[in-house]
């Protein structure tokens, strides 16, 4: 098990929808009866700007909503180079990392003023930059489930998979549930479930 | 439903730091709630909105931020007890008011809130709304997470009505938008009727009694906050450091000293009630230490309020040594920081630690710098502001005069940047951009020559817009201005504006025509839709040219987000590869390079523009742009 | 830096761009609106076609062994006969009916002309017909970027077009043909290029805007500069006629025609001006053999009347020709100097 607090970074570009992922996963890990914070940065950088959410969690204490740098224990990017970002504030060598491998390319990319890097180098420096690295073609899964849009879902399988979340997948799948449109519900649990086992598989 | 009418009375519910505050109110007896979004204190209003209909109390999006507290001061000259939230520009807005209520008084409970945005993350400036408290000698509370925010606002109503003044409870992003576990109390039963007394009298003359008056109520309140339960001390009998700290400051200088080791070094002095001071328990905690490291942000608020105290008191206090942002220990400007508390924890203490290992971290920075592009704000896809700046780029440039765009607040801001082709020249605050572009053309006497083109948002121009233009017109200050109405306020969240017909409440209010507004004050109107290009290109053109009288041209197109959420785009949009010259002379990569959609990506391999389908939402308005027209937009079919 | 910076930095910035329209339409980035010029975006490419056919761009130095009026085969003076380039045309109404008489030939399919009024001024038109022919007749004194129509319709379709230039736009067809960055299709549409003689051209803006002040216009009939001692320049609306000094209408013209050292449009196929002391009549500079063909078949038909051009009006055509090419290198080297 972690050290505590355990501390866990979603990161994203702005409009992926991690503010709503960190904010369920919060609510997971109270119902499993712990002390959560979850600490947002968000506003301006909804136009595209990065978008990150620390998740503090502890049994007994609380702590504020900013993780001291270097000391995330997982970092979940659903976006290849904001996962990077992440790593160089709050990485260190024992971090594990798990990112979905589909860019959302930054507007100086599209202009042509500024290369993307080829993702096998981002594998790569994140492959030697964390102590466990998960890349996963979410995006890819999610398209194949009915759409984009439950690569988060995936990565959230990936996540308890991984067996680093202090709390059982059902409990997990009752919050999403919960919030999730029920004629969407089939897709997002398979998501889930493909996500979990990609993660054992690893 | 929203999150804060969830779960029974002592239900454990996971609560951002705003929705903890909106929850302490109700559970306080609110019934008169105000505000003008604002990041980051929106979610206040919006979640008591959710619930005021079934609750049977009163929730509005007023106008401006003046307008919020003169209705909350309204309900509570009638007996009701009241809130005005607001970000901290609000506060600024507000404030004549404020300073006079702090003279005249207040009946039932009445509290301002202001969140404030330390470093800037959504904001203009960067300003520490505590001010307000002494200039308008007002009692200040400052939560430190959200459970306290609950308390605090249930208490701060009660504190308001007790000395029958207005009371200030202060958050900050960080707390606002935080989330952590808040236990429920319970809803009141029953709500007062409201009724003025018109016998009784509010108003702030004579100025000296009423400035006395407040004085004593300052008196009163800080003997209470000498026995709050909201100013604790953790930590050693006697430490070699005290943190005096508050807000999120405690969690961060808990954090920081746990880390370090320090916890039989350092003594954490966290303060919940920040204005008065509590002297008298400050002092005797001042007792345990000489040594004084103040954690705040974003100005020295506290630092300077006990250093005051410490220096008239000083020959029974003792030497003591004060760190904090004034000598610089912390940086003098920005958000705190875990980091920062501990960086200054080690600068004063020297703690016997490990050396740390940089080489990571200079690694991992060294990668990141060389490889990861970084991430510029833009306009979303399909936004019409991008459509509007393009063609007024365009006719800017056909005028060929050096004209210019003085810009205001809300999405279009980003028009400062290359998302909005660098078009804007002047942003400062809201509705600042009409005072501004007439100062401009009152210049035109003096050989001032430029066309000036000042482009507002609908909400923006509702909030303050209106008096600049009266004074425009009354001057002869001859600009073009541009209204885009994208029937939202957009950039804080979509929340209704006078101009609709909904308010915070839902469906039911009247909405103002902004055409016939402009055309009564005497401005001549006309309106265009931002996506055909051609058609608002040469209407600013001709009506740059015509410089008779303001002229007011409303660029009228939903905000895309809003087209999406109801039923999206008309279009699915392709490039033909054929038609598609990339990088040669005659393209250039037109569409991507310069018009910038996140909709459109220049695919390197094959030197061609491409559509990428999950970013792009079907707008179409690029195929008006492509110069060899490969960009072609299809009426989707709806059946698929 | 890219072609279109240089061509900013060295032409346009400056001031020197004459609205010939030659780098206009052939990519978004430049577009010619109400006689100007004007650069909406940057584009990175390094080389550029904008750059390429700019005639203000110098690119060698003037050919003192050059004759006075350019190379040419012979000069005649020539008069339309027939209507309606009798009643429309500028002096001896020779281009129009030039224009024509190719069309009738089969020597062009289209022409590229200039419109006498319309929103923004007198800009470039194509005519297919002879009643469009005939609605552009006389002459502008206007810088009018016509040769941005050309580049529009040229990369429309390919057909062969006769183009009216002045001799600024002569030479940057010229140029379009020699560059090697010009698409094949575009310059293969360039058939025949029919000059006119030229001393400057006025800024339409500013211009317009005198116009206005001064009461006239929209609509322009015709405008004339009658031979000295005149020193006017005639403007005539529907129902009257404005004269304005001469002194306060060079002001306008454009600052970049100061630099121009060629009168007589020495690129053109065949050249056509005023015949100085004789209003109905033009003088014409067969330059090339399609020149001398089209003036021949125009003969042949009937359309234009052929005859001797007197030799003291030669001479005097000369030396006013020798003196704007003095002048225009003189202020070219001042310039070149200057920077």
């Amino acid at each position: 098990m972690l050290s505590e607090p355990i501390n866990l970074v979603i990161t994203g570009a702005g409009g992926q929808g991690n503010v709503i992922a960190a904010h369920w996963l919060g609510e997971a890990l109270l119902r499993n009866g712990l002390r959560v914070t979850v600490g947002d940065t968000y506003g301006l950088s909804q136009r595209g700007g990065s978008v990150m959410s620390h998740i503090r969690v502890s049994t007994d204490r609380r702590y504020g909503p900013l993780i001291p740098r270097g000391l995330a224990h997982v970092i979940l990017g659903l976006e290849p180079v904001e996962t990077l970002r992440v790593l160089a504030d709050y990485g260190n060598p024992d971090v594990v990392v798990m990112t979905n491998d589909r860019p959302v390319y930054p507007l100086d990319v599209i202009a042509g003023e500024v290369e993307y890097p080829e993702p096998q180098r981002i594998r790569e420096a994140l492959e030697e930059l964390s102590a466990k690295l998960y890349w996963i073609s979410a995006t890819k899964i999610a398209q194949e489930l009915g759409g984009a849009i439950v690569a988060n879902i995936v990565m959230m399988g990936i996540l308890f998979g991984a067996g680093l979340v202090p709390a059982p997948n059902e409990i997990m799948l009752e919050v999403l549930r919960e919030h999730l449109p029920s004629d969407k519900w089939e897709a997002n649990r398979e998501a889930f479930y493909r996500g979990v086992s990609m993660a054992i598989e690893q | 439903m929203s999150e804060i009418a969830k779960g029974q009375p002592g239900a454990r519910v996971l609560l951002m730091g705003n929705e903890a505050i909106a929850r302490g109110f109700l559970e306080g007896g609110v019934q008169f709630c105000a505000a003008y979004p604002g990041n980051p204190s929106s979610e206040i209003l919006e979640n008591i909105a959710a619930v005021a209909p079934d609750l049977g109390i009163w929730a509005e999006w007023s106008v401006n931020e003046k307008v919020a507290l003169e209705g909350a001061a309204a309900a509570s000259f009638a007996g009701v007890r009241s809130m005005a939230a607001m970000k901290q520009n609000g506060v600024n807005v507000a404030l004549d008011f404020i300073t006079n209520l702090a003279l005249s008084g207040v009946k039932a409970g009445l509290v301002l809130v202001t969140c404030d945005d330390p470093g800037a993350i959504s904001s203009t400036n960067e300003e520490d709304a505590r001010f307000v408290a002494r200039v308008a000698d007002l009692p200040l509370l400052e939560p430190a997470f959200p459970e306290e925010a609950l308390s605090m606002a249930k208490y701060a109503l009660e504190l308001s009505e007790t000395l029958g003044s207005l009371c200030v409870l202060r958050s900050v992003s960080r707390l606002s938008h935080s989330r952590e576990a808040v236990t429920l109390g319970t809803l009141p039963e029953t709500k007062r009727i409201p009724e003025f007394d018109v016998s009784s009298l509010w108003k702030t003359f004579p100025v000296a009694p009423n400035h006395q008056r407040m004085h004593r109520n300052m008196d009163r309140a800080e003997a209470w906050f000498e026995e709050s339960a909201f100013n604790w001390y953790e930590g050693p009998d006697r430490a070699e450091l005290l943190i005096i700290t508050c807000g999120n400051g405690y969690v961060y200088s808990r954090e920081a000293v746990e880390l370090l080791g320090l916890g039989k070094r350092v003594g954490v002095v966290k303060l919940g009630t920040t204005w008065p001071l509590p002297r008298q328990w400050l002092a005797r905690q001042l007792d345990r230490c000489d040594r004084i490291l103040f954690v705040e942000e974003v100005d020295p608020f506290v630092e300077e309020g006990v250093k005051a105290f410490y220096a008239q008191n000083c020959s029974e206090l003792g030497i003591k040594k004060f760190h904090g942002r004034v000598d610089r220990t912390l940086p003098k400007d920005g958000e705190m920081k875990p980091d920062l508390v501990m960086l200054a924890l080690k600068r004063l203490l020297n703690p016997d630690l490990p050396p740390r290992d940089r080489e990571y971290a200079d690694r991992a920075k060294a990668v990141v710098d060389a490889m990861a592009p970084p991430r510029a704000l833009g306009f979303c896809p399909g936004c019409p502001h991008r459509a509007s700046f393009w063609s007024i780029k365009n006719a800017l440039k056909l005028d060929a005069r050096d004209g210019f765009v003085s810009g205001d607040i809300g999405c279009y801001t980003l028009s400062l940047f290359p998302t909005g082709f660098s078009q804007s020249k002047l942003t400062h605050c809201m509705g600042s951009g009409l005072g501004v572009a007439g100062g401009f053309m009152k210049l035109r006497s003096q050989g001032f020559d430029q066309p000036v083109i000042s482009v507002v948002g609908d909400s923006t121009f509702f909030h303050a817009g209106i008096p600049p233009l009266v004074d425009a017109i009354h001057h002869g200050a001859e600009y073009l201005l541009i209204i885009l109405d994208n029937g939202a306020t957009a950039m804080t969240g979509f929340q209704p504006h006078p101009g609709l017909e909904k308010g915070a409440m839902g469906p039911g209010a009247r909405a103002l025509d902004l055409e016939s507004v402009c055309r009564s004050l005497g401005a001549s109107v006309a309106v265009q839709d931002p996506y055909d290009l051609d058609g608002t290109r040469e209407a600013i053109y001709r009506l740059l040219n015509e410089e008779q009288g303001v002229r007011v041209l409303i660029l009228r197109r939903a905000c895309a987000l809003v087209q999406r959420k109801q039923g999206g785009f008309p279009y699915t949009v392709q490039v033909d590869p054929q038609k598609c010259m990339g990088d040669d002379c005659g393209c250039n990569r037109y569409c991507t390079r310069v018009f910038r959609c996140p909709g459109l990506y220049f695919d390197r391999t094959t030197s061609k523009s491409i559509v990428d389908e999950i970013i792009c939402v079907g707008c179409g308005v690029c195929a008006d742009i492509c110069p060899q027209g490969a960009i072609s937009r299809e009426v989707m079919n709806h059946a698929e | 830096m890219s072609a279109l910076k240089t061509l900013l930095k060295e032409v346009i910035e400056p001031g020197l761009c004459v609205a010939c329209g030659a780098c206009v339409s052939l990519c978004p980035y430049l577009v010619f609106r109400d006689g100007k010029v004007v650069c909406t975006d940057l584009c990175e490419c390094e080389q550029g076609r904008c750059y390429e056919v700019c005639p203000k761009v110098q690119t060698k130095k003037l050919d003192t062994r050059v004759p006075p009026l350019g190379h040419f085969q012979s000069v005649y003076r020539t008069r339309a006969t027939v209507d309606p380039w009798k009643q429309t045309g500028q002096y001896g109404g020779t281009v129009s009916a030039l224009i024509y008489c190719a069309m009738q030939e089969g020597i062009i399919s289209r022409a590229v002309l200039t419109t006498k009024n319309g929103v923004g001024g007198p800009h470039g038109v194509v005519a297919m017909t002879r009643e469009e022919v005939s609605a552009c007749g006389g002459s502008r004194y206007v810088g009018c970027g016509s040769l941005s129509v050309f580049n529009r319709e040229a990369q429309r379709s390919v057909a062969p077009t006769g183009l009216v230039a002045l001799p600024c736009q002569a030479m940057a067809l010229s140029k379009m043909r020699a560059s090697t960055l010009t698409h094949e299709e575009h310059s293969s549409s360039i058939s025949l290029i029919v000059g006119l003689f030229c001393t400057w051209a006025l800024d339409y803006r500013p211009f317009v805007r005198f116009l206005k002040r001064e009461g006239v216009g929209p609509e322009i009939r015709k405008y004339d500069i009658p031979p000295p001692p005149a020193n006017v320049l005639q403007i005539a609306e529907s129902d009257s006629i404005r004269e304005f000094p001469l002194d306060r209408i060079r002001p306008m013209a454009m600052e970049g025609c100061g630099l121009c050292p060629d009168m007589t449009a020495e690129q053109a196929d065949i050249s056509i001006g005023a015949l100085e002391g004789d209003v109905g009549w033009n003088t014409v500079i067969v330059r090339t053999e399609l020149g001398r063909e089209l003036l021949e078949r125009a003969s042949g038909r009937g359309v234009v009347e052929v005859a001797e051009m007197p030799s003291s009006s030669l001479s005097h055509l000369e030396e006013a020709s020798v003196a704007k090419r003095v002048r225009g290198s003189a202020r070219q080297r001042e310039r070149l100097n200057r920077d």
